[in-house]
């Protein structure tokens, strides 16, 4: 005791100055705490909740920016998906039509050649016939001539016997 | 022009009523004609179209045409004659000579022919 004593009179510590500065001290305190500490506390609670505040949505929107990532890639890769089964059926499609339309090209052009054909058989074939009533005419005619200064009164009454017999029948 | 019902049957009627016996009357039938002209009833106009198509088919029916390349000697025009009388007894012949049938006779009667004609065997000929 006689040595905390020795050092605190070494040091000056005068004890009634030391308890009044004490007492000062805590009713500053005190007062502070009452009307200044209260308020700066809470603005720096205010502060701490809002920056808390700020990193949960900082979490949030990295969360949410790394799902729309993720939604991203999914629309794309589906709308790659869906693009490229675009493409093959219009593939399939313009193969069909092609296909449909070579088929239908074909059949046209059989068609036109089978008719062609058709139509130069008939023409021949009138020809032939023209040639041959032409030349039928041309015996006829020749036959006629012939004939009608061959025929005799003889001939004619055979003939007309012909006729009056087939009428009397 | 179409004929009416009336019309066509009053015809019909004028018609058998020219005929004598079973044989067109001349004489009847231009009385008849001259008095649907004379008193003009209803439908005159069709009533003497109709019985004149009546008249003109009975006197076709019965008429009969005899086409020869060279005339015809009377023995056998008799013959003809005689043949056609048996295919109808009120036949109205007519002889002519057609040297468009190179050879042989043409005998028409009504719608009904016998054609022995060098031409008609050759138009055969031609034909087949």
């Amino acid at each position: 005791m006689k040595v905390l004593t020795d050092l605190f009179e070494s040091f000056g510590v005068d004890w009634p100055k030391f308890i009044a500065q004490t007492i000062l001290f805590l009713i500053v305190y005190l007062i502070l705490r009452r009307f200044a500490f209260a308020s700066v506390i809470s603005i720096l609670e205010e502060r701490r909740r809002r920056i808390e505040e700020s990193q949960l949505n900082a979490e949030k929107i990295k969360q949410q920016l790394i799902e729309a990532e993720l939604r991203y890639e999914e629309i794309i890769r589906k709308a790659n998906h869906n693009a490229k089964k675009m493409i093959d059926e219009a593939h399939t499609a313009a193969e069909a039509f092609l296909t449909k339309e070579t088929q239908h090209a074909i059949k046209d052009a059989e068609n036109i050649i089978a008719r062609a054909k058709e139509v130069t058989l008939l023409e021949r074939q009138h020809m032939i016939d023209e040639v041959k009533n032409e030349m039928l005419d041309l015996v006829l005619q020749t036959t006629s001539k012939v004939v009608g200064k061959m025929i005799t009164p003889e001939d004619q009454q055979r003939l007309t016997q012909e006729t009056t017999a087939a009428l009397a029948a | 022009m179409k004929l009416s019902r009336e019309a066509r049957r009053i015809a019909r009627q004028l018609f058998a009523s020219s005929m004598v016996q079973g044989r067109l009357d001349q004489s009847r039938s231009l009385m008849i004609a001259d008095t649907i002209i004379a008193m003009r009833p209803r439908h005159a106009f069709e009533i003497i179209k109709e019985f004149t198509r009546l008249t003109r088919l009975y006197l076709n029916m019965h008429q009969a045409v005899i086409e020869s390349a060279l005339p015809l000697d009377s023995t056998i025009q008799a013959e003809i004659a005689a043949s056609l009388q048996r295919h109808d007894d009120q036949v109205n012949i007519s002889i002519l000579v057609n040297p468009s049938l190179l050879g042989g006779t043409r005998i028409r009667l009504g719608s009904n022919v016998w054609d022995g004609s060098v031409a008609a065997k050759l138009q055969s000929l031609k034909n087949n």
